[in-house]
């Protein structure tokens, strides 16, 4: 997109370190330079972060993801990218090195406004790690075509004990400059039991706080009413699913 | 070399294969698409010296000089070009497609060309053309 010119660029490809996916005590950690195409291909995500390989899915395209790599989507912190919403959805920690040494950062603070991240000049990405992830979830997206950036996009996750919501997660994208967490869907879903009435009123509690931009792909409104819609077929998918 | 040449600026203008086409050099349109290691990607997204070291394949290697191979012959069979400009970036992308993945169903067919475009064919010839390498039976016979 020629937004910016650097003086010097540093190929990080041949830094081992920085790719593989490993489970340990809990959580996966991912190298950063580990490309979206191992990471959709992974026995361990699709195990342990189901959400992250469904929403692997609507990565770009399988070329673009042959080279593309999770760190490069979550530094680039493209407001309609899949990646950022899934890792402050799941909780994740951002691990950045720099001159000033190693830092961890919460994806809830990493993503700070649009192509903007909490990285300083000087820090590199290094990993990312992710807690197992807790109950069930569903990732929904509208597209103006699979594999384009989103128009919305949300994701649900949900722990149901004895038929009633015990926790619940609702993350949205594409509808800010940064990924949102839909707090008065999650107070809406918090105690009640799973139906479609509840789905219902989760769902326009999310949309109702919302208040995206419009541009040539949809106006703001359209991703609002999207947004309600995405999160209580979310909801209901996630109640439905398996972990 | 200049190490701000992209892989597919190098493979045109240095080296004058001119098989592989850039469309709109920013890895939207698939065009560009070219083998690295056996894996298909953009060759408009990397720099020529990413590539140091590698194994690059462009349409150029699929097949001696004036012959074609399966894929190619197939596309030709079920008319998957016309302008073809797409046309050796949906050739790399099927070839790696093809070497993961011998017999894939349709459904996958359209998953794995679902990154390059064409404003020709409407793709339908495309993936009969790829389901005839896979060995599907109703491809064949047409």
């Amino acid at each position: 997109m020629r937004l910016t010119a650097p003086s010097v660029l540093v190929d990080l490809a041949d830094l081992s370190d920085l790719s593989g996916i490993e489970v340990r005590a809990g959580v996966v950690r991912i190298g950063a330079m580990t490309t979206q195409a191992e990471c959709a291909s992974s026995p361990i995500i699709r195990a342990q972060l189901p959400l992250m390989h469904e929403a692997l899915s609507f990565v770009a395209h399988p070329v673009v993801r042959n080279r593309g790599t999770i760190g490069g989507s979550l530094a680039h912190g493209d407001p309609a990218a899949e990646m950022p919403v899934v890792m402050v959805a799941l909780g994740a920690t951002i691990r950045a090195t720099g001159p000033a040494g190693e830092r961890s950062i919460p994806a809830a603070e990493f993503f700070i406004g649009p192509l903007t991240t909490a990285l300083a000049p000087g820090e590199v990405l290094t990993h990312v790690d992710i807690p197992v992830q807790r109950g069930t979830w569903a990732f929904e997206e509208v597209s103006r075509r699979h594999g384009d950036f989103a128009l919305v996009m949300a994701a649900v996750g949900l722990d149901i004990q004895s038929g009633k919501i015990d926790w619940a997660r609702v993350l949205l994208g594409a509808v800010s400059d940064r990924p949102v967490r839909a707090h008065d869907a999650e107070a809406a879903l918090a105690g009640r039991p799973i139906d479609a009435a509840t789905a219902r009123t989760a769902g326009d509690a999310a949309s109702k706080g919302l208040n995206p931009s419009s541009d040539i792909h949809a106006s703001g409104q359209y991703r609002r009413q999207v947004a309600g819609v995405l999160v209580r077929r979310a909801i209901l998918r996630a109640a439905g699913g398996t972990k | 070399m200049d190490v701000r040449i992209t892989l597919a600026d190098w493979l045109r203008d240095e080296l004058q294969l001119t098989g592989t086409k850039l469309g709109c050099e920013h890895g939207v349109c698939g065009a560009c698409t070219v083998l690295v290691d056996g894996k298909a990607v953009r060759s408009c997204l990397m720099l020529a010296v990413q590539a140091g070291g590698r194994s690059i394949l462009t349409v150029e290697g699929l097949s001696a000089q004036s012959s074609l191979n399966p894929l190619q012959s197939a596309f030709q069979k079920h008319h998957a070009l016309q302008c073809g400009f797409c046309t050796a970036g949906f050739l790399m992308t099927c070839t790696a497609f093809l070497n993961d993945n011998p017999h894939p169903t349709k459904v996958e067919i359209r998953e794995a060309i679902s990154g390059n475009l064409c404003r020709c064919t409407g793709y339908q010839t495309i993936i009969e053309a790829v389901a005839d390498v896979a060995g599907h039976a109703e491809a064949r016979q047409q």
